[in-house]
Parts: C-alpha cells; structure tokens; sequence
C-alpha cells in the first residue's frame, strides 16, 4: 500500500470517526430541544409543579439540583485543593503516591449507584438522618472528589519548578510560597475540574435518589435534613408515568433545562480554560 | 547611575573576615552518584566570583547549596561544610528562611509570579518586614532604579509583571531579590535565557551592584566571565580545577585543562 493512500485512509478514519461522534451528539441533543421546546416557557421555570408534574413547572427542581451541586462543590473543593497540594508539594514517597492514585482512580470508579447506596446505609440508616438533601450534597461532594483532587493535582504539579524555588529564595517558607504562588497559579485549573465535576454531579439520578430527593412537596428545604426536587430524579419520575402525556411531556421539558444548566456549566469551564490559561515561562 | 549606586548603600552590613563563603570538603551526591568532589573554595566579598566550566561540571549544583535552595532537589545529600559568616550552613539549627534573606538568588529562567509588577518586587520583603504603604512605594521605586527597569515601568506598575519582555522579566527578579536587603546575590547564568542587549544589561547591573553586594555568578560563557569577573572558578566534572583572580586565570592559569577550555572551549577532564 502506498504511502499516500496509508495517509489518506488515516485521514479518513479520523474525520469518519469525529463525524459519527458528532452525528450522535447532535440526534440526542436535537432531539431533546424538538421535544422540549414545546413545554418550556417562562411559566415553566419559574412555577412549582403541580398534579405530580403533569402540571406546572420545574422551579423547585431547578433550585434543589442548583442547591445539592453548589452545597458539593463547597464540600469538596477545599478538600480537593488541599489534597492536590498535599500530592504535589509535600508527598514524596513515590510508593504512597502510587497508593493515592490507586485510591483516587479507584474512587473514580466506582459506580455512581454504590454512593447511593453507601449514603443510603451509613447515613440514612445508622446515622438516622432521614432524606436529606444535605446527605446528598456530602455524597455527590464525595463522588467528585476524585476528578477534583485530580485536575487541580494537574494544575499544580506542572507549574514549573523555578516558580516555587524563586518564592523560597526570596526566603519566603513553603506555606507561603503555596498560598502566594502556587495556588494563585494553579486556582483557574482547579476551578475548570470543578465545574466539570459539577456538570456531571447536576445530572446524577443515582446517588441522591434514596436519600435526598422527594418527587412531590419538596419545597425550599428549611433545615438540612429536608429533602429536595431534583430535575434528574424529577424526569425519572416523569418518564415513569408515561401512559400520561402531558407527565411525559413536562419530562422533555425538564430535560431540556437540565441539558441547559449542563451546559452552562461546561460552557464556563471551556471559557475559564481559555481565558486564563497560564502563560508561563517554562 | 553613580547616583543610584549609592542610594543602594543604605544598608550598612556588619562584615566579619574577608571571605563571604568558605567551602571546605564539601561533595555532593543525586541518588549515589557523586556530582561533586571535595571541594574546597573560597567566596570574597564584594566581588563578582564566576563559576565558570562546561554543561555538567556541577556549577549549579554548588551555587544552589549556598541558599540551600538545594534541599528542593529530590535524593539530593551533602558532606563536608559550607561557612557563611562563620556558620555552617549544613548545621543543624541553621533556618533556611534566614540564610535565604541573606543570600538571595537569580535563577536561569526569570519566575515572574502572576501579579503586578509592584507586587512581585514587593513579594518576598513582605513576609520579613512590616512595611507601610509609602514605605513600599518607596521600596519598590528604589530597587526598580537599582536594576535600571524604572524608567521602564514606572507608569504601569500595577500592570501584571507577564507584560513585560524576558530581559525586564529578570531584572525585576533582580530587584525582587534586591528588596529582601540580601548580603550575597546567586546567579545560575542568568542571561541564558536573554537576548544579548539584554544580557549586556544584567552584566552592568552586577558591575555596578558589586560594591554592595558580594556576587556569585555561574556561567559557561567565557566571554562573559571575562567582562564581569573579579574572581575566577574553573570547575570541570564535580571538580574545581583552579580558582584565582581574574588575570591570574586568564592571562597565566596553571593548568593544562583550564588552558585547553579558554582556548578550545571544550574541556576533557
């Protein structure tokens, strides 16, 4: 086979394969904006639900997954930074490090049913909470550790060295040199794995299914142990009742906005990776 | 520039004994392998002393044990003694922070932090000094005049310190570490990185900071070695092969290795 033709069918493959990622993204997206469309209005994101969701709008649903994702990334963030300065700065032992990654990827692993589960026994069960939306922030705040401790890890441990040996020549000690230097350096990619930990953690049915949410007469929770709406356990709930069409047809609406607030997420994060990308001289 | 020189005396040093650092059998090894050899080397002050040699003599592995920045190198271990002011810096109650105000260091690549150029020459004297804010204004115009950079900057000083070009990158890292009030200046070739006007520049700095300040400079360009130094170190493979002043090891030096690298550039030790 020619050298040309090998460079050609490469060619080929790639662009076949970027066309059929594409196509695929495109059918699901469409099809949720088509069916969508038609039930979301201005009503319908900022009235409660009515008639278990046939009726109404996704108000609450929308503040309770705004509410459990904020809640996580308040949890987990500063667990994530510390853990990742930790790795970076601190940890040398090249087999305890090894140890971490085997503990970090394994968390990342695990399916997103287990911390339902999990949550649902070690609190909801022995720790006698009840269903509370709190509970499930700490879960999902768990479940998007790893991508956390991983990207602001990342971020971190590449900036070059002369950077930290510069802080500690100027005599500053090694807390400052962190805070001065390496976090400020390193936030916005600690920030990007952050909203994108938050993207996925906004669209989980599963983890807070059992034990934050309730489908009807959740409002704005007044303590910690309340439970909340969510929009994934809400189109859960929707897309069960699907003898009834306009249940059904609420559930593409809420999946519309759900897709939205997704997308918001990512969107931002795409723009804190271009707009502060890190000049550095290396 | 006779002016500024002398704003920069306003720190009046007690100096005890002639010689700054003194070296004495001092090796070191990066996981078991020995970088370098014994050495034994005396640092003068107010002087420009160039480490001088080819790539991988150890010329930066010994300039960074003078700061002890290398403690930041992994599997790194020392034997012997270093001396700065009649303390073994080895030792073991020697605080690090301390010794780093003293002997303050330039590295090759300039590591401007991510803020203002009026912050990052504040960056380091911060944390040793309580400073008011005219006091730091003041600061950060004086050392921003000792490298020459003011006139520069002076009108965009709270503008980020990455705006401006590699060669003004490392002055204001020279006047960073001019602001910490250091008794010793490190530089491990600072002009590498540099364009040539620019590294003409930073050589002018170190001739006229010399008066203050006692400096170690490592370099592999002989040329420049010539133009700036006081005192000369030819080291080759771990080991320092002669070390005198400057005529002394350019004019009649007295070994063949160091005859061989000023004429041929190249060194087989």
């Amino acid at each position: 086979m020619s050298r040309k033709l090998k460079n050609r069918m490469f060619l080929v493959f790639c662009w076949s394969s970027l066309g059929f990622s594409a196509f695929v993204l495109l059918l699901l997206i469409s099809t949720i904006i088509w069916n969508g469309f038609q039930s979301v209005s201005l009503e319908f994101i900022t009235q409660p639900a009515a008639r278990f969701g046939a009726e109404g709008g996704v108000l609450y649903q929308i503040f309770g997954s705004l509410l459990l994702v904020v809640t996580a990334a308040v949890l987990a963030f500063p667990l994530a930074l510390g853990t990742a300065i930790y790795k970076s700065e601190y940890l040398k032992n090249k087999r305890i490090q090894r140890l971490s990654d085997i503990l970090i990827y394994g968390l990342n692993g695990i399916p997103s049913v287990m911390f339902g589960i999990f949550g649902l026994i070690l609190f909801v069960n022995v720790l006698n909470t009840g269903i509370s939306w709190f509970v499930g922030s700490i879960i999902l705040g768990i479940m998007i550790l790893p991508t956390l401790v991983l990207t602001a890890y990342q971020s971190i441990n590449s900036i070059p060295q002369h950077y930290r040996e510069s802080g500690l020549a100027l005599g500053m000690n090694k807390w400052q040199v962190n805070t001065q230097v390496l976090i400020p350096m390193g936030i916005h990619g600690a920030l990007t794995g952050l909203l994108l930990g938050l993207a996925r953690a906004i669209g989980e049915t599963a983890p807070i299914m059992f034990i934050a949410t309730a489908f009807s007469g959740a409002g704005i929770p007044g303590s910690l142990l309340e439970p909340v709406a969510t929009l994934p356990t809400h189109i859960l709930a929707l897309a069960q009742q699907a003898t009834d069409s306009a249940a059904l047809q609420n559930a593409w609406g809420a999946s519309l906005v759900l897709i939205a607030l997704v997308g918001m997420f990512s969107v931002s994060a795409l723009y804190f990776r271009i707009r502060y990308k890190t000049s550095v001289i290396r | 520039m006779n002016k500024t020189a002398s704003n920069l005396k306003i720190y009046p040093q007690n100096r005890p004994g002639p010689n700054c650092f003194r070296v004495k059998n001092f090796s070191v090894r990066i996981s078991n392998t020995l970088i370098l050899k014994k050495l034994n080397l005396s640092i003068e002050r107010n002087m420009i002393h160039c480490i001088m040699g080819p790539s991988g003599a150890g010329k930066s592995t010994l300039i960074r044990c003078f700061n002890r920045i290398s403690d930041e190198t992994d599997q790194l271990s020392t034997d012997g003694k270093i001396f700065y002011k009649g303390q073994n810096i080895f030792g073991r109650s020697q605080d690090t922070s301390e010794l780093r105000r003293n002997v303050g260091m330039v590295f090759q690549k300039p590591a401007v932090f991510p803020k203002s150029i009026r912050e990052n020459v504040l960056m380091g004297v911060q944390y040793h000094k309580k400073l008011n804010r005219v006091e730091k204004l003041q600061l950060a115009e004086e050392k921003l005049k000792a490298v020459s950079l003011w006139n520069e900057v002076s009108h965009r000083l709270d503008e980020p310190a990455r705006s401006l070009s590699a060669g003004q990158q490392q002055r204001l890292c020279l006047a960073r570490t001019l602001a910490v009030e250091p008794d010793v200046i490190l530089l491990d070739e600072p002009t590498s990185a540099l364009d040539p006007v620019s590294a003409r520049e930073v050589e002018n700095l170190m001739l006229r900071l010399k008066n203050d300040y006692t400096i170690v400079f490592v370099t592999h360009n002989i040329q420049q070695a010539y133009r700036i130094a006081d005192h000369v170190t030819f080291m080759c493979e771990g080991k320092i092969i002669e070390s005198g002043t400057k005529d002394q090891i350019f004019s009649r030096p007295n070994h063949q290795q160091t005859k061989n690298y000023l004429n041929e550039d190249f060194c087989d030790c």
